[in-house]
């Protein structure tokens, strides 16, 4: 170990200052990135959503207080995104929840090649959202994609059908695509919460004859009930704040079929140039997306118990 | 609860242990397999097959047209084998700068008396849930105003902030779980407390440390809306290379978006590989408040 280096002023003031001052000093570094690059820019969004600012038009700064806030809500563009999101939302939180229930009793049971197959499950994880959007739009590509060569083998369809023309089947492939990547995460905080379960619940309830359905829905289904709810809240959030998934693998289209919430957020800040009210949009999102996330901190503190 | 009789005999019971529940749990097994790889299993094949084999009706894949070529030509063009390079550069420098500032604020935020800790720790949780659309924009323009457009500096410095209350909460979690008698023995020995902190906090966490270096790293790899604002032609990262690739009317030949698309997940999938254990012990850990 070394010695405390000899007495130069600096490194001895360095080393002898007090616990609560050399803490500070430690935090230091990322106190002033925050400050900058994150309060700082949040302070600058709120003010512009307070301005009508129309760069196609002017370059200038209109003060108009919280009338992009108002205005947000006679929308119709805005007001048309709602349903998008809430099924693209709806069917992520489905899917992903239901998969990774699935998946983590799969992985929960002791069978051979186990740990491989958890191995492999990771991969999606790893996986950019926007690779992601390349992948789920190869796959139901209307004259390459699996999806359509699998079904047209199997005899199910005639010709390959352009699934992205519709705005049901696009926003779904979305949402297929998001739910994706979401699985492997979901498994493991679910899997991980499965493993707190004592082994004697299980032996208690064998005894007293409960068969695994039994088990399942007495057992296991209510020690995992505050970890379920997170991860469902997690998927709100994630579909929310969906853009990378969308933009390579749909662009917002057929049309507007898929432009949901942040995407919408995203056109008028960078293609409509709408700064003041892309703002306030984004300013909502963030308020809603704060408040979602104290919710599911609030039940993961209870998931410690 | 209530009883269930026992009707099924011993014997049957154990039949149904030893057959039909390994083939259920294998089928299962083998369907979450099968919707994991198969999206990347396809672009793995589009990258490595002439587009004409795909393109036919049914598709025609063969052996024999396996070819590198496309992979390739890809590496061979500067504006993409620059885009690896950024993408390289800057998770490699991000990932760097959130485990020092992370372990320097974790530790205290773990450890010492620290004022109004509380605080600390509820910014670093709220920071975490700013969503990166309300800061795209301000983000912007701070940058411009900064002259840092377009630099590989500019996105390191948004990822490392981003990326910080994260690494900070898995390095504090990790942190926490090391008994307090091995630092304070290191400090009998006459240890500084920087130096309790990096020759004895941070190798004793060793294995949370990676998986945290690898979730920065990832998640700076990973990102693509700040990359795709603050980056116009000489810091594209690999991301928004890709998506310009896919949306670009020039190129005639898929298989060169479907290697761009692998090049842009091996370094990131081959770490997940090699790395497993310890990351989805960090993914649990990150969640733990």
């Amino acid at each position: 170990m070394t010695k405390t280096p000899s007495p130069s002023g600096f490194w001895q003031r360095f080393h002898r200052m007090d616990e609560s001052k050399f803490g500070l000093l430690l935090t230091l570094p990322t106190v002033i990135l925050v400050l900058i690059f994150l309060a700082l820019p949040i302070a600058y969004a709120f003010f512009m959503s307070l301005n009508q600012i129309e760069l196609t038009i002017s370059p200038d700064w209109d003060f108009v207080g919280v009338e992009n806030y108002v205005g947000l809500l006679s929308d119709t563009r805005v007001t048309a995104t709602i349903p998008r999101t809430l099924y693209f939302a709806g069917l992520n939180v489905v899917v992903t929840t239901l998969m990774a229930l699935c998946l983590a009793l799969v992985l929960n049971e002791n069978f051979k090649g186990r740990n491989w197959i958890r191995v492999f499950i990771l991969l999606p994880w790893a996986v950019a959202p926007v690779v992601s959007g390349v992948m789920w739009r190869y796959m139901f590509h209307q004259s390459y994609g699996l999806i359509n060569a699998i079904l047209s083998a199997l005899g199910l369809i005639n010709k390959y059908v352009v699934w992205f023309d519709d705005p049901t089947f696009a926003l779904s492939i979305a949402s297929f695509a998001t739910a994706w990547k979401a699985l492997p995460f979901s498994t493991l905080i679910l899997l991980a919460s499965m493993q707190g379960i004592s082994e004697s619940l299980f032996r208690a309830s064998k005894m007293d004859g409960a068969n695994i359905f039994h088990r399942f829905r007495y057992v296991t289904l209510p020690h995992l009930r505050p970890t379920l709810i997170f991860v469902v809240v997690l998927q709100i959030i994630s579909s929310l704040q969906a853009f990378d998934v969308i933009f390579t693998l749909t662009r917002g289209g057929p049309g507007q079929g898929t432009v949901v919430l942040n995407y919408l957020t995203f056109v008028n800040a960078f293609e409509r140039l709408s700064i003041g009210n892309a703002s306030a949009m984004s300013i909502l999102l963030a308020l809603l997306i704060v408040s979602l996330s104290g919710l599911s901190i609030y039940i993961s503190m209870g998931r410690k118990k | 609860m209530s009883a269930v009789p026992y009707d099924l005999s011993y014997s049957m019971r154990q039949f149904l242990y030893d057959r039909v529940r390994p083939i259920i749990l294998y089928a299962l097994a083998g369907i979450f397999v099968v919707w994991t790889v198969a999206p990347v299993l396809w672009i793995a094949t589009m990258s490595v097959q002439p587009e004409i084999n795909y393109v036919s009706v049914p598709p025609k894949l063969s052996l024999a047209d396996v070819s590198l070529r496309w992979y390739a030509d890809m590496l061979a063009q500067a504006d993409v084998a620059a885009a690896l390079q950024n993408s390289i550069v800057i998770a490699f420098t991000t990932m760097t700068l959130c485990l020092v500032f992370g372990a320097l604020a974790a530790y205290p935020l773990s450890r010492l008396q620290l004022p109004r800790k509380n605080w600390f720790l509820t910014i670093s949780i709220v920071s975490r849930m700013i969503p990166s659309m309300v800061l795209i924009i301000p983000m912007f323009l701070i940058m411009r105003q900064l002259r840092l457009l377009d630099t590989h500096l500019s996105l390191i410095i948004v990822y490392t902030t981003f990326l910080l209350p994260y690494v900070i909460w898995m390095l504090k979690n990790f942190f926490d779980q090391i008994p307090y008698a091995l630092e304070a023995a290191a400090r009998m020995d006459g240890c500084t407390r920087l130096g309790a902190l990096f020759r004895v906090m941070i190798p004793v966490a060793g294995p949370g440390v990676v998986a945290t270096a690898v979730f920065a790293f990832i998640g700076a790899w990973n990102e693509f809306l700040f990359g795709l604002i603050l980056s116009t032609r000489l810091a594209v990262p690999i991301t928004v290379k890709l998506s310009a690739l896919v949306s670009s009317t020039f190129h005639s030949d898929t298989s060169l978006v479907a290697a761009t698309g692998m090049l842009a997940i091996i370094p990131v999938v081959t770490l997940v590989f090699v790395l497993n254990r310890y990351i989805v012990r960090g993914l649990v850990e990150g969640v733990k408040y």
